[in-house]
């Protein structure tokens, strides 16, 4: 296995404990802060060289948001590392009772091809600060991101301790052989279930950032150019490759009529009259994506774009009113920037084509009438749920982001990253002394015993006696 | 087999239905279960004691006791473990409502060990009951006059978990009484209970859960992982491995082997969490056995077979595994075995090899080896050379000694200068590491396991002017101010929120009048 003597490498780098100071993790994130601010230039023109992706959204999703994620990290490590003391139970109150925040040791974190460095980086930074040896395996789709971290990252970062591995689907299942102590993986849920089988072989833990289509329910009540702004903006952001997207929007044939002219004004308003031209829209990554996304388009009625370019895989902001969900568009997560519409009768109707379907990543729905909007919220399940705008939830490191069933399991950003790295190990530090009072849990047992045992033992329910 | 099918086909659908499985609903479910605890007390011990020679008194305080703490503490405090969490927000959505809300994952699956046949069934399951959200908690803090009370129309309220028990059939007696009760207490469709052995299992890992909570030993754990792999369905996996026990030349012996002897030879050495084997110095080996066996005097008399406090091995299968481990080892104590009743007295091996037999798998047997080691160092060595185990011992006077020992190893959890009792603090997750395990439990972290906690940003539709410095097209205005309100800054000082919030809506205002 060609990749048996890197892990053994870095098992021993992380054996040595040279990743667990404090200070070791500090340096190596503000490596990767230098990382940021020296190569944003090269960042910036790799990925708009691998997919076209408009500086404004590169700077804002590769560099922006990853220096949140790190500052976060480094403004509360030494609080996250810190043992956490728990309370205590009648019998061990003399005792030193905590949970500590451990390592996993040597974890892998693989990442796809639409947000190339924040993909990776942004789990690589709960990695570091969690004490862990790392290996990162950007996506092989990318070319020139994935050669500017590997030929750019082992310069910021420890090579004892971190590793970049390109390598394209033979050579990771060749890599997943081997055993880690945690694995991230983030793209499909196909492949996803290939990670997860390869970690069972080694009982290794994983967390998975998967996808699925994000349901988008526009309610009647509502402010039609605003809803349609924001759910422009969160489709065609990275010309739709993006897995908070909202995938399709479910509302009445009224609403629909008053959004496509709403739609089509805020298209015009980002990308001009025509965005082929527009420096702030992307590009589909490959040929392979642009065929499957184009199929798609075979869907409904073509209400707005649908022009598309083979050449540069260009495909336009399109709006595809009553799509039927039997449709192409409906059958898979888009991922390109194709927003259909599916008419719903109801909003019941809604609810029960969302619970229909396998759990999505996000679910968004937009009304004035916040009742409508918490209804949906407590009849559904998703990843995660944002009323009244798509995509912002994810820039926020106070709240988990993850998904559930098909669209994946675990959850990261701010503190939830450094947990996942994290294995909580309980600690109970004793007394040698006080042996009296162990004496009530020795044989040979009596009911006397048994009757002081409980009382101390025992978690009674409040309002009652308890010294607990 | 298609009993397997239907179980879980009709627990998912009792998932779906309109039935509304508010806070009360499992409230009542979990009392249920206390009453059922008061009300069988009888029958579970005696199944217990068919099962493993486990006298009453043990029966009570090895898994009722620890049943009844944890019911008591969820219903106690459900309401606020189920209550949405408002979270931190940044400058961009201070007048927005960010969340998380803990909500019930579908059908989940719990299969339980033989070794603790209640506890190791009933604590998975009041966390697996306890599990959701609950909807009549307003989610916004300072929201004014929303009433309590269901939310308006719960036709299908997706609260809580459905969940598929199924105990070991091994421990044949407890599995076919928790089959008997658990329906004439709890909703039977909701949680129903599956017996039967291995074939049973693997065509129940076939459907597909949400969770899958399972105690057992890693071999089953990887084929229970790999099938959850197929659904992309989390697991829990409570595992073992061998749990070292390191005793210090400075310690006070007779009271650390005490402990020692009551941690390792409870349920016959059966217990995932017991002290597997012993790490000291030669020099003190043959003091450690002196006192292992006055203690083994002290709880179990002269005679052991006729202790009413000492249990068996489960089955015959087992004692002969266990038996073969002693071949060819120096047996300092113990060592008499009939396999009749399975029983094994309580044993110690001395100067065992660490290529023996009985220092490759987990014991699991009420036999203790003793392997030296010259310093702590090569203590160290010697665990970090295995598999991460899922409890680590360590005794010591020297209290730098122990905080080197945890620090410098990896374990499910650890006592210093006890064993066994980190299990028994509910504000401490219990679970594995690496071949011990992955996930916890008890306590509230049984109610964590078992809920997805969903992330909700809910913002207004108004307030548009300061969107608009993320749409394109793009300029170094829109950049500039993307970086005042959404970088953090490192080491940043303490700005008060009020003048944040100020300086956001001023911002909007001004954003309005400059782009709009």
């Amino acid at each position: 296995n060609p990749y048996t003597g890197l892990v053994s490498r870095l098992r021993a780098a992380w054996l040595s404990g040279k990743t667990r100071p404090m200070e070791y993790r500090v340096a190596q994130l503000e490596a990767l802060g230098r990382f940021l601010d020296e190569k944003k230039q090269d960042i910036l023109e790799a990925t708009a060289s691998d997919m076209r992706k408009p500086s404004f959204e590169a700077y804002f999703s590769e560099i922006l948001l990853c220096k949140n994620e790190l500052n976060d990290t480094l403004n509360n490590l030494s609080c996250w590392m810190k043992d956490e003391h728990v309370e205590k139970s009648l019998v061990t109150q003399l005792d030193s009772v905590f949970i500590r925040k451990d390592p996993y040791g040597v974890v892998l974190i693989i990442a796809p091809w639409n947000y190339p460095i924040h993909l990776f980086l942004v789990p690589l930074i709960g990695a570091i600060a969690a004490g862990n040896c790392v290996i990162v395996k950007p996506s092989e789709i990318t070319k020139n991101t994935e050669r500017l971290v590997a030929e750019v990252l082992p310069c910021y970062l420890d090579n004892d301790c971190f590793a970049v591995v390109t390598a394209g689907v033979e050579e990771t299942t060749k890599l997943l052989e081997n055993k880690f102590d945690y694995i991230f993986f983030t793209g499909i849920p196909s492949v996803g279930r290939i990670v997860m089988t390869a970690a069972a072989k080694h009982l290794t833990p994983v967390t998975l950032e998967l996808g699925g289509k994000n349901p988008c329910y526009v309610s009647d009540s509502c402010e039609v150019q605003n809803v349609a702004r924001r759910v422009a903006w969160g489709r065609f952001f990275n010309a739709g490759q993006t897995c908070v997207a909202p995938d399709y929007i479910l509302c009445s044939v009224e609403m629909q009529e008053k959004l496509l002219p709403a739609l089509r004004e805020a298209i015009t308003e980002f990308y001009g009259p025509n965005p082929q031209e527009s420096p702030d829209f992307a590009r589909i990554v490959g040929d392979k994506q642009f065929q499957r996304v184009q199929a798609l388009l075979s869907s409904g009625r073509m209400a707005i774009g649908g022009q598309t370019d083979e050449q540069e895989r260009y495909i336009a902001p399109t709006v595809l009113a009553d799509v039927q969900p039997s449709d192409p568009a409906m059958q898979e997560e888009i991922f390109g920037p194709i927003l259909p519409i599916v008419v719903m009768a109801s909003m019941d109707e809604a609810i029960d084509f969302i619970n229909a379907r396998p759990r999505p990543l996000a679910l968004y729905v937009f009304s004035s009438d916040s009742k409508v909007v918490k209804e949906v919220l407590e009849r559904t399940s998703s990843g995660d749920f944002c009323g009244n705008d798509t995509v912002m939830h994810v820039t926020l490191t106070s709240l988990p982001f993850g998904g559930i069933g098909n669209s994946g399991l675990g959850r990261y950003h701010g503190k939830f990253t450094f947990d996942t790295f994290t294995h909580l190990r309980s600690c109970l530090h004793r007394n040698m002394g006080l042996e009296a009072i162990n004496a009530l849990r020795y044989p040979p047992y009596s009911q006397q015993k048994l009757g002081l045992l409980t009382a101390t033992f025992e978690i009674k329910r409040k309002g009652m006696c308890t010294l607990l | 087999m298609e009993r397997m099918k239907q179980a879980v086909e009709r627990a998912r659908a009792a998932f779906k239905s309109g039935r509304c499985r508010s806070l009360e609903f499992r409230i009542r479910q979990l009392k249920a279960l206390e009453r059922m605890v008061h009300e069988r007390e009888e029958e579970i011990l005696a199944a217990i004691e068919a099962d493993l020679h486990k006298c009453g008194h043990n029966a009570y305080s090895h898994e009722i006791l620890g049943v009844l703490g944890e019911l008591a503490l969820a219903v106690d405090k459900l309401p606020s473990w189920a209550a949405p969490q408002p979270v931190k927000r940044n400058l961009l959505t201070l007048r927005d409502e960010a969340y998380v809300h803990p909500e019930p994952l579908g059908v989940v699956l719990i299969i339980g060990a033989w070794n603790y046949p209640f506890v190791l069934v009933m604590q998975p399951l009041i966390g697996a009951i306890a599990a959701g959200g609950d909807p009549s908690v307003p989610a916004a803090l300072g929201a004014v006059g929303e009433e309590r009370g269901g939310s308006p129309s719960c036709r299908v309220c997706l609260l809580g978990n459905a969940v598929v028990v199924k105990p070991s059939e091994i421990s044949e007696h407890t599995a076919q009484l928790v089959a008997d009760l658990l329906p004439k207490y709890i909703d039977p469709e909701l949680y129903p209970v599956v017996t039967g052995g291995v074939a049973e299992t693997t065509e129940l890992l076939t459907q597909r859960f949400d969770h899958i909570f399972y105690t057992g030993n890693s071999a089953v754990g990887k084929i229970v992982m790999a099938a959850a792999a197929k659904h992309l369905t989390p697991v829990t996996l409570e595992l073992g491995g061998k749990s070292p026990c390191y005793i210090d030349k400075d310690c006070d012996l007779a009271v650390a082997c005490r402990r020692i002897t009551w941690g390792k030879y409870m349920n016959c050495g059966q217990t995932c969490i017991a002290p597997d084997y012993i790490l000291c110095d030669a020099s003190i080996q043959d003091k450690v056995v002196e006192n292992i066996k006055t203690t083994l005097q002290e709880f179990y008399g002269e005679d052991v077979k006729r202790s009413p406090d000492y249990e068996r091995i489960i089955n015959k299968r087992h004692f002969q595994r266990v038996l073969a481990l002693l071949e060819g080892q120096k047996i300092a104590h113990g060592g008499e075995a009939d396999e009749a009743s399975c029983f094994i007295a309580p044993t110690i091996l001395t100067d065992v090899s660490p290529e023996a037999k009985v220092m490759e798998e987990e014991i699991f047997g009420p036999v203790l080896p003793i392997v030296t080691v010259r310093s702590v160092d090569e203590a160290i060595e010697f665990i970090n050379r295995r598999e991460k185990p899922l409890a680590l011992y360590v005794f010591s006077n020297n209290k730098k000694l122990i905080k080197r020992v945890i620090s410098e190893t990896s374990s499910g959890g650890v006592t210093a200068n006890d064993v066994i009792m980190h299990y028994f603090l509910a504000t401490l997750p219990f679970g594995g590491v690496g071949n011990s395990g992955m996930g916890a439990y008890h306590g509230r972290h049984s109610f964590e396991t078992f809920s997805h906690r969903r992330a909700c940003l809910i913002k207004a539709l108004k307030m548009e002017g300061a969107n608009k410095l993320r749409y394109p097209p793009s300029s170094q205005k829109k950049v500039d101010w993307a970086k005042f309100f959404l970088l953090k800054r490192f080491n940043k000082g303490r700005v008060g929120l009020v003048v944040l919030a100020l300086l956001g809506v001023v911002a909007a205002v001004v954003i309005k009048v400059s782009l709009g």
